[in-house]
């Protein structure tokens, strides 16, 4: 498996408060890695500074040699509904930032297809629901063909149907176009149904990296199981 | 629909009512005719200074003139908007100057305006850009800053050139905003413009509707002086209900 970005004595802080501590953690190639955790535990923060939102910290981010995150596009699909231009059509909002690569309009058909928007290309952002809104989100940013994809919590505003129902799409599209996907959710159903990893995040220094499989993902999904306990021991922990 | 239905016959049944009570006070005579004139009186008024062609010119001269205003001003407006963007020091120095300016009545400082710039079109365009400029200021830069910072970060990440920017996120995000400048302007603007050019009267052959009234009430024509209100009143209107609500649908109705 290709390293994609590695994060080497990673560290953040916020007006002298550290959120990340000596955070040391490889992404690889092809793989689904939640961060799970309570709000306030430097989930996103880690995830601005994947981006390259942020620039403001200690450590190293290397990526791989293909990336160069102030030329590349590393998207991320946000929480908050108004991450769509509400001036611009559904069509116009997926393919603003590749309006000079022309190349773009078959995978733009195939992207669309896939996430079903054909119907809401024309609409404005005012006249779609929540999960129309993320769909257009997660189409702006297969868009990039980026090796890594971003999501923050995306689907947190979302009701239980539609959440599933794109949970589901993201492990399609992710196999459909192998790409590495970091996902920050404190679901943590969501995040076992998601990942092949998960980092929990249960403060600023202390980290779990569990590998996840088909046969104990089943196990975590068990609310009873003692493994699971101890990774909602943990989560609860960090709120404490 | 049926509200709006509703709304206009009221609208409709008040104008009718206000017809019917001004010709009831002229017949009972209580104010002198030279005071109070019969609407009939004041509809021959406006049709003749259609006729004589003086209405139009004067419409003419004054909305030119208060179109050049709006223009200098969103242009002077956008400029300052801008530095106060880029330069903090340009942008306290800014609201420093917003906060002496912008109360000071446009009147107040005609006696200042034509030791300084004389008594011609651009004292007139100086009033009323004063009378605009530092509300549509106040306006732009609120408009700024309700851009949500979202916005930039989806800028960021997707690698928006400055251009790109300033072009979809900056001017779409303030484009309500110019939108409620524009009014503020006109409403500011044609109050400014109609007072000065009492003040100023005849500039080289022309002149606007604040200088027609004016000459009405020196020739002690008052239904002329009642019509050039009505013009006043019909223009006023005109642009904020039909044209900027136009606009308005046009530019940010399908999104806002």
């Amino acid at each position: 498996m290709e390293k994609v970005i590695e994060l080497l004595s990673l560290n953040k802080s916020f007006n002298g408060e550290k959120v990340i501590e000596n955070l040391n953690y490889t992404f690889f190639s092809n793989e689904i890695v939640v961060l799970l955790g309570y709000s306030g535990v430097g989930k996103s923060t880690l995830l601005r500074i994947l981006s390259g939102l942020d620039h403001q910290y200690q450590g190293e981010v290397k990526y791989a040699s293909d990336i160069n995150v102030s030329k590349s596009i590393i998207p991320i699909v946000f929480q908050s509904f108004d991450q769509l231009l509400p001036w611009y059509t559904v069509k116009k909002n997926i393919l603003l930032p590749y309006k000079k690569e022309n190349d773009k309009l078959k995978i733009f058909n195939e992207i669309i297809d896939i996430l079903d928007l054909g119907n809401a290309l024309h609409k404005y952002p005012k006249e779609l629901s929540g999960g129309m809104k993320q769909r257009t989100a997660i189409a702006r940013a297969l868009l990039a063909k980026s090796k890594v994809i971003l999501f923050d919590e995306p689907f947190s505003s979302l009701d239980i149907t539609m959440r599933q129902s794109l949970q589901n799409l993201v492990l399609k599209i992710q196999r459909k176009y192998n790409q590495t996907i970091i996902f920050v959710t404190h679901d943590i159903e969501e995040a076992i149904f998601l990942g092949d990893r998960l980092l929990i995040m249960a403060d600023s220094k202390t980290r779990h990296d569990i590998t996840l499989n088909s046969e104990n993902k089943e196990r975590y999904t068990n609310p009873f199981d003692q493994q699971v306990r101890k990774v909602i021991k943990i989560i609860e922990g960090s709120t404490q | 629909m049926r509200e709006t239905l509703n709304k206009n016959y009221r609208k409709i049944f008040i104008i009718i009512l206000i017809i019917f009570l001004w010709e009831g006070i002229y017949n009972l005579n209580i104010y002198p005719q030279t005071l109070f004139p019969s609407l009939t009186e004041i509809i021959y008024e406006i049709v003749k200074g259609f006729r004589d062609f003086s209405i139009i010119l004067s419409i003419q001269y004054s909305l030119t003139l208060l179109f050049k205003g709006i223009v200098l001003t969103f242009l002077l407006a956008f400029i300052s908007v801008l530095l106060s963007e880029v330069s903090i020091i340009f942008n306290d120095f800014l609201e420093m100057l917003i906060s002496i300016a912008h109360p000071l009545p446009g009147i107040a400082i005609i006696p200042l305006v034509i030791l300084w710039i004389g008594i011609g079109e651009k004292a007139i365009l100086f009033i009323i850009i004063h009378a605009m400029l530092w509300p549509v200021i106040i306006n732009l830069k609120s408009g700024i800053q309700s851009i949500p910072k979202i916005y930039m970060d989806l800028s960021e990440v997707f690698n928006f050139s400055r251009v790109d920017k300033i072009k979809h996120i900056y001017f779409m995000g303030i484009l309500p905003h110019i939108f409620s400048g524009l009014k503020i302007a006109w409403a500011r603007g044609w109050r400014a413009l109609i007072s000065s050019e009492m003040v100023f009267g005849v500039v080289g052959s022309s002149s606007g509707l604040g200088w027609y009234i004016f000459k009405q009430r020196v020739f002690m024509n008052t239904p002329g002086l009642y019509g050039g209100l009505v013009i006043i009143i019909i223009l006023g209107l005109l642009v904020e209900g039909i044209l900027f609500k136009k606009l308005e649908n046009i530019y940010i109705g399908k999104w806002s």
